[in-house]
Formats: C-alpha cells, structure tokens, sequence
C-alpha cells in the first residue's frame, strides 16, 4: 500500500468502528434479552452477547451491511455448542429461588407461569433456541431454520418436542392448558 | 395457537424483560475482538510460512548441484541440506512471481497497520495481493474476508460463510456464486 493511501485507511477503519459502536448502542440490549432467554443467567447472558459481539467485530468490514442477522446466528449457535461440550451441566442455576404462591385464581396464574419458566430453562439449548427465536422474535419456521442452520423439518420437530415436554415437566396446570397444533 | 403455545410466549417474553441492562458490551467487543484477529492473522502467517516452505523446499534441493563422486576415504557432508542454496528472486508486483522449478504464486496475504481512533496502532484486517493473470501483474483485492482460498486461476475465491455455506467471490467482493454444503455437496446456486 502506497503512503497515500494511509489517511483513506485509517478515515474507512473510524468510519467501521463508529458504525459498530452505533450498532451496539441500538442493538445491544435487544441481544442480551435473548440471551438472557437463552441462557436464564446474566453473566451468562453477557458473556454470551459480548464473545458474539467479538466475532462480529473481528469481520466487521465484511458483515456490517448484515450485522444483526450474523450476531444473531452467532448468539444461538454459540449457546448450542456451548451446551454440547463434555461436561455442562443441563439445569440451570437460578439466582434467586421464586417462592410457590399460595391458593387463588392469581396464585395460580404465577405458580403456572413459575413451573413453565422452570420447565423452559430445563430444556435442551437446541429446543430452547427454538422457542425463543419462534415466540419471542416470532420468527417463522424457515427463518428459525436459517438461522440455526438446519432444515425446517428439524426446527418443527424440535419445537414439538419441546412443547410436550414443557406439558410433561410444567405438570397438570400447564397439561390443562391443551397442547400444540 | 395454542393455550400452551400462549402460555410459552408470554413466559418467554417475561424471561427476556428480566435481561439486566447493557454496559460496556461494544468495548468489552472490541478487546476479545482484536484477539480473535491476532490470534487469525498469527495463524494465517503460520499457514503461509508453511505453504510457502513446503512450495519452495522440493525445488529448492532439486536445484542442488549433485553430489561430487564418493571417493576414499569419503568427504564430510552436512546432513542437513539447506534452502538457501537456491535463493529465491526479490518480488516485485509488476512481473508473476516465479518459484524455483516455474511454480507462480498466485495471491499473498498483505499484513496491514492502522490507527485507531485514540492514536495507537493495531493490526489492521489482512489485505490480499492476487495475480491477475490479464495482465500479468499483482494487484490488491477489494476483499478482507480472512478465510480465502483463491481458485486456481486465480479469477475468483472461496469464503466460509456461516452455516455450512462457501461463497464464491471475485476480486472485487462480488458474489459469483453461493455453496451450500449442509447435508450434502449437490446444492449449488449460480452461474454454470
């Protein structure tokens, strides 16, 4: 690179890295609230958004025109091989234990919304990733299997799994709640 | 939907709301960032070295002038033959690039330095120089993607893309071509 090139540079890499720092500040807490759902942990939440946030940053030049799509497959993709490495464990620490509430029609709404979220948390990353992409970002079948990068068939087999076991886990309150189409 | 359906959704979204608030995250990025490319740039210098000694070696020693004939009592030889015996040209960007034996090399990866916005020098994203075989000459790819495998005629190059995917490019980014490896070899898009 010739010397009169320097100065192009070095405005295009600010002009990359101001674009990053925008894109966190608008982005950044919309990633970690899947992340929380994803991992029900804060500091596994962040930890999660932050190495994301890392590999885009490392190939930002070539995926900024799509960042958010990237930082997302990277979010779910990362959570599911995390989980697949020898030794993790399948539940998830709870900071703070819910107390059960007690009888009445109120009670009973947040003692079932309590079992489902335990339910929810003890699942597979793969079936969680699932839910959460199809009912908190209410994306379609195929866009949940783009980006998780498998087939449709899969995403729809996964998610159905992991509706029956959360009538299975969840017990007879959520079974009383019918199943899925 | 389902009631269950209903139920998942809203205790999901409960879940999320409890995310606790973002700070830090871009530079917290930044840093693990930059190590991801020093740790890609160590590598792909590594992988250079490599291919470049491994490209070099074979013509290098074939080059040699052969052994002088044995007599008794035999001369001491060294055991270990050295490259250096057939010293390689100096480059220049305006000729391909010949190796011992007529091998031409066809891209070399740039290694670049910039200035970040509080004045210190970090390792820039690695540059590449391709042979463009019109004209004979090196020229500097509008590419910066580090996993880059230039095809053999040196017209366009293979990038890893996320979920099992190679994108076919050209020197100037511009995707030719995209493969679709999940699952099997036999899904190709794009021109034949």
């Amino acid at each position: 690179m010739d010397a009169a090139s320097g100065p192009v540079e070095v405005t295009v890499k600010q002009s990359l890295e101001d674009e990053f720092t925008v894109f966190v500040a608008d982005r950044g807490q919309a990633l970690l609230r899947i992340a929380y759902a994803l991992t029900g942990d804060r500091g596994a939440a962040e930890d999660l958004v932050q190495g994301a946030l890392a590999k885009a940053y490392a190939r930002w030049p070539r995926i900024h025109s799509d960042a958010e799509a990237y930082v997302r497959r990277i979010l779910y993709n990362d959570r599911a091989s995390l989980w697949r490495r020898p030794g993790r464990r399948r539940e998830v620490s709870v900071a703070e234990v819910p107390d059960r509430a007690g009888p009445g029609a109120h009670d009973e709404d947040v003692t079932e919304r309590l079992a489902l979220r335990e339910a929810l948390l003890a699942l597979p990353a793969r079936q969680r990733a699932v839910l959460v992409m199809r009912y908190l970002e209410d994306r379609s079948v195929e866009e949940t299997a783009e980006a998780l990068g498998c087939r449709p068939g899969t995403v729809a087999s996964q998610a159905s799994r992991a509706l029956a076991k959360l009538r299975v886990s969840a017990g007879d309150r959520i079974t009383e709640l019918g199943g899925a189409r | 939907m389902s009631e269950l359906e209903n139920a998942v959704r809203t205790t999901v979204r409960d879940l999320a709301d409890e995310a606790p608030p973002a700070h830090d995250l871009a530079a917290v990025a930044r840093t693990r960032g930059r190590r991801i490319r020093r740790h890609r740039h160590a590598a792909l210098g590594a992988l250079a070295v490599v291919l470049v000694a491994a490209t070099a070696m074979p013509y290098a020693l074939l080059r040699r002038d052969p052994p002088a004939p044995v007599v008794d009592p035999a001369p001491a030889v060294s055991p270990v033959p050295s490259a250096s015996a057939g010293a390689l040209p100096d480059f220049s960007g305006d000729t391909p690039y010949q190796l011992p034996g007529g091998a031409v090399v066809t891209m070399l990866t740039k290694q670049v330095e910039v200035q970040e916005a509080d004045g210190t020098i970090a390792p820039g994203d690695p540059g590449y120089v391709a042979l463009d075989r019109t004209t004979g000459t090196y020229r500097q790819l509008d590419v910066t993607d580090p996993d880059l495998v230039p095809a053999p005629d040196g017209r366009t190059f293979a990038v890893m893309g996320l979920s099992g995917r190679v994108d076919v490019v050209d020197a100037s980014g511009d995707r030719k071509a995209r493969i679709d490896t999940r699952g099997s070899f036999t899904a190709y898009s794009g021109p034949q």
